[in-house]
């Protein structure tokens, strides 16, 4: 398959505030900010920034969740959102998601089958009460679990066993793309390399490609092939992972990379971590603030995103 | 199920309010096969008598049973409450839902809907219904029933609204669910447990204005007995036979009690549970 | 003698042993980690030394604080601890801070219960506290409210609260899990700094391996109630003797490349699940899942023992020290 698989292009996304005044126009939030990404079948591309850059409300556009302000979201070569009600739902078979909380994904009065089918029930159907019992069962067996909990709670579970459920879930329609939302930050260490590996696996076995969205950098460096860094709704840094996470070039990855503490006593690296206070300029580099390299430029005009001989993008004047 | 009634039977609110309801339901049930004496059946040689033997709650004015009217009054009280309820239910909670669902201008009209017969004091607006359409059981059923419709549309878009943010919600939508199979497949039994405790509110609520109604004479007709003619009725005869006024008090005061000590005790059963998340 | 030890201390809830037999101590100053996964017992630890835990526990052990032992001291005689003695700081800097009161109030709250302060003096403090913690006037001002706040800067003044009265052990659960991890990175720089200049004892409780490497000089090891390893930082680090502890660490993902685990392979992982807190198991706690678990391992629980390595661990055949 050489088209590609999933087609971000120059996505907006704003967001109308409660009014502050009664006569002045509403303030507006620019959640996303021209953020544009091409994704092939069976990659896996990660998606790194911290609170408010934007990554969510990317997520939930992916899966057409909520329509942009502007620019497009193509799967298969179809924008998602100049679809009918009937051609999105035909569309959707082929991308699902693995949401955050494995405690609050999981509708507590339904069982574990009824959960696991849901998706297959609503976009494909016509599958008889056996066929689906096996379907379900299947897919419990493909993450690990056991035919048998098809018919207990979500509750009955830990949560890593329902973080697989999700996981089950979001198979059972064969989609091509599973993004998955922080999946595994509320999991504890050993329980999300357990996983990781399993979704690792899943991916191998299923040619699944993934959109994986995370703060935590060590994982995102462990399970993507490719990776963004967000920041103020923007992707100011994109490329292959390990060289990314080897050698990076915009000052906030660089940032990024020197805040996580690093599970070495011996290692103790003087970091020059400056905090977003919450001022944002109106204009020029949002990062600007903080940038340990700022020059005058910054503040001027905003840095587009350059693409680079090596396949890297970086949005910074000084790259 | 089995859990929470397990649950139920150690919560003392729950135990006393659900036994009192209980024999009152019971007593409306049997009054369908068997009263004492027939409800109706004037003994004007036996009238005004005390509690005794024969007549274990006295006679009234009439010569009537009181204990079989009793019995008569509360399957009437029931019935009207409980229909009036449904009905409250019935069109409120889809109203409440749908706002929740959709919001934005839906959300709004429903909203509007609710503050506009809020303005309206319930019981009044009750009275002047009967008066105007005629009194009688069905009329009061639809003005009682009215005013439940506001409250359970309140309740249900309150409590749906937070609903509607959590994860599997959204995992609903990505799976291509849509807003009104969302309402009813998880919506509505994740919040079962609210609307279940408002409903025994309300019915409490329903049977003192069926008394209300009743004793104003707009509610269930002559010969149908009922609490609230039975008070109306006593009062000329307070002081020379008190006990036709004490019974059916106490009955109404009782019975709503029990719904209020019920809907407690419920609340705190059902609630907590939900809590429990591992 | 130690400012703070911890003997024996076992916690019941019903049927369910939840702290099993911990025993540690801590001197003035020291900074000591705790570090486990859910479940683990780190953070009934902290609540038993602060007498937060839920009625239904029952308790046994002793804890001893400047030679007093806590657990016979009545509630109001732990009032006077906790604030002024022992101070917290909790995960969630969303719902630490009462929503209705400013900051200044809260800040100056624990000064004047405790110390006696009159308000106007209080105030002073509360403004230098401010500026100590990274939120300087005029910008800070204490009459601001919690949701005029961001996350990191409603943590900040929760560590300014436990600063106020001058404290002797700070109590930090998950100071950071909640933050963004360059947010993280400050908190965490804070902590270090307010601890080393007022000369106070740090229980860094977090199931960050990074976290505790670059905050403690001291670490135990908690799984399943139980403390498995416990020494400096450093020793436990180059030898991951517990199996628990190795494979912890085995199970994480590195951010630079980490001896032979290429990005990409599956992780090792520890086979099987955390053992409920009401299974009765006879043995090592962590037997079951153990790879280097022997007979004798099934039988009895092992013991905190001194190690070649110079630190202890709680198991019969535990990993050699690696150079």
């Amino acid at each position: 398959m050489n088209d590609p698989l999933l087609v971000i292009d120059d996505l907006y996304r704003e967001y109308v505030l409660p009014r502050q005044k009664l006569f002045a126009p509403a303030p507006r939030l620019q959640a996303v900010r021209g953020v544009s990404i091409t994704l092939n079948g069976a990659e896996s591309f990660g998606i790194v920034g911290e609170s408010g850059c934007g990554k969510s409300t990317l997520a939930r556009s992916v899966v057409a969740l909520e329509a942009p302000s502007r620019g497009t979201v193509s799967l298969h070569g179809k924008d998602l959102f100049a679809l009918g009600t009937a051609e999105l739902r035909g569309m959707r078979r082929h991308v699902q998601m693995v949401f955050q909380d494995p405690y609050g994904s999981l509708d507590p009065r339904h069982k574990v089958a009824r959960i696991i089918a849901e998706p297959y029930v609503t976009l494909i159907g016509g599958a008889s009460g056996q066929e689906l019992a096996e379907i379900v069962s299947r897919a419990l067996v493909d993450v690990g679990l056991n035919p048998e909990d098809a018919d207990k709670f979500p509750h009955e579970f830990s949560g890593g066993q329902r973080q697989r459920i999700a996981i089950a879930r979001a198979l059972v329609t064969k989609p091509d793309l599973i993004v998955a939302d922080e999946a595994v930050s509320a999991l504890d260490v050993s329980v999300q390399a357990q996983v990781l590996n399993l979704m690792m696996k899943l991916r191998r076995e299923h040619g699944l490609a993934y959109l994986f969205i995370s703060h935590d950098l060590s994982v995102v460096r462990h399970v993507t092939d490719r990776v963004a860094i967000m920041y103020h709704g923007r992707i100011v840094e994109q490329g292959d992972t390990r060289a990314i996470f080897a050698n990076p070039r915009h000052p906030y990855t660089q940032m990024l990379l020197d805040a996580v503490p690093r599970p070495d006593p011996g290692l103790k690296k003087p970091r020059a971590i400056v905090e977003d206070m919450g001022d944002m300029p109106g204009h020029g580099c949002p990062f600007a603030p903080r940038c340990a390299k700022v020059k005058p430029s910054c503040r001027d005009q905003e840095p587009d995103l350059k693409i680079f001989d090596d396949g890297r993008s970086v949005a910074c004047h000084l790259a | 199920m089995g859990e929470i009634f397990k649950k139920g039977l150690g919560n003392r609110s729950f135990v006393i309010g659900g036994v009192v309801t209980i024999i009152f339901i019971l007593i409306a049930g049997i009054s369908l096969l068997w009263t004492p004496y027939p409800f109706d059946e004037m003994t004007i040689a036996s009238k005004l008598k005390t509690p005794s033997g024969d007549h274990w709650l006295g006679t009234d004015h009439f010569g009537r049973d009181v204990f079989s009217m009793m019995m008569v009054g509360a399957r009437n009280s029931i019935v009207v409450s409980l229909v009036a309820v449904s009905i409250g239910a019935g069109f409120g909670i889809p109203l409440g839902a749908l706002a929740a669902a959709r919001g934005g201008w839906v959300d709004e009209a429903v909203m509007r809907f609710n503050d506009f017969t809020f303005a309206f004091p319930a019981l009044l607006s009750a009275v002047m219904i009967t008066a105007l359409a005629g009194p009688g059981a069905v009329n009061s059923i639809i003005a009682i029933g009215i005013f439940n419709v506001p409250v359970f549309a309140r309740i249900t878009r309150g409590a749906a609204l937070p609903i509607w943010k959590r994860e599997y919600i959204m995992a609903a939508r990505v799976s291509g669910k849509g807003p009104v199979q969302i309402s009813i497949e998880h919506v509505i039994p994740n919040i079962a447990s609210v609307l279940i405790v408002q409903a025994t509110i309300q019915f409490a609520l329903a049977i003192i204005a069926e008394a209300g109604l009743s004793y104003l004479g707009l509610g269930t007709q002559p010969p149908n007995p009922s609490w609230g003619k039975m008070l109306s009725e006593a009062q000329t005869f307070m002081f020379l036979a008190p006990h036709l006024a004490l019974f059916p008090g106490m009955a109404i005061a009782l019975m709503v009690l029990g719904l209020n000590l019920l809907g407690d005790g419920l609340r705190d059963v059902l609630d907590p549970r939900l809590r429990r998340q591992r | 003698m130690a400012l703070l030890s911890v003997e024996n201390l076992s916690v019941h809830i019903g049927p369910a042993h939840i702290l099993k037999d911990v025993s540690f101590s801590m001197e003035k100053g020291e900074t000591l980690g705790f570090v486990g996964e859910s479940g683990c017992g780190k953070s009934i630890t902290a609540m038993a030394i602060m007498g937060l835990l839920t009625e239904q526990a029952t308790v046994s052990g002793r804890i001893v604080f400047d030679g007093q032992d806590l657990l016979t001291l009545d509630d109001r005689a732990m009032c006077k601890i906790r604030g002024l003695r022992i101070a917290m700081v909790f995960q969630e800097p969303m719902t630490a801070l009462n929503p209705v009161k400013s900051i200044g109030f809260q800040i100056a709250e624990g000064m004047r219960l405790h110390l006696g302060l009159g308000r106007a003096e209080a105030e002073r403090r509360v403004v230098s506290l401010l500026d100590r913690v990274g939120l300087p006037a005029p910008r800070f001002s204490p009459d601001l409210y919690p949701h005029q706040l961001s996350g990191g800067q409603r943590q900040r003044v929760v560590i300014a609260m436990t600063m106020a009265c001058g404290p002797d052990i700070l109590i930090a659960d998950e100071p950071t899990t909640a933050l963004d991890v360059t947010i993280q990175a400050r908190i965490l720089d804070l902590i270090a700094e307010v601890v080393e200049q007022d000369g106070m004892g740090l229980m860094m409780i977090t199931h960050d391996l990074g976290v505790v490497a670059q905050t403690t000089d001291n670490l135990a090891v908690m799984y399943a109630g139980a403390m498995v390893e416990h020494g400096t930082t450093q020793a436990v680090f180059s030898s991951l003797s517990h199996p628990y502890t190795r494979g912890l660490f085995g199970a994480m993902p590195h951010l630079e490349s980490h001896g032979d685990l290429a990005p990409g392979a599956l992780l090792p992982t520890i086979p099987g699940s955390v053992p409920q807190p009401s299974e009765k198991i006879s043995g090592c706690i962590f037997a079951g899942r153990c790879e280097r678990a022997q007979d004798q391992c099934k039988v009895a629980p092992p013991t905190l023992t001194k190690n070649d390595g110079g630190h202890q661990v709680a198991c019969f055949n535990p990993w050699g020290v690696v150079a």
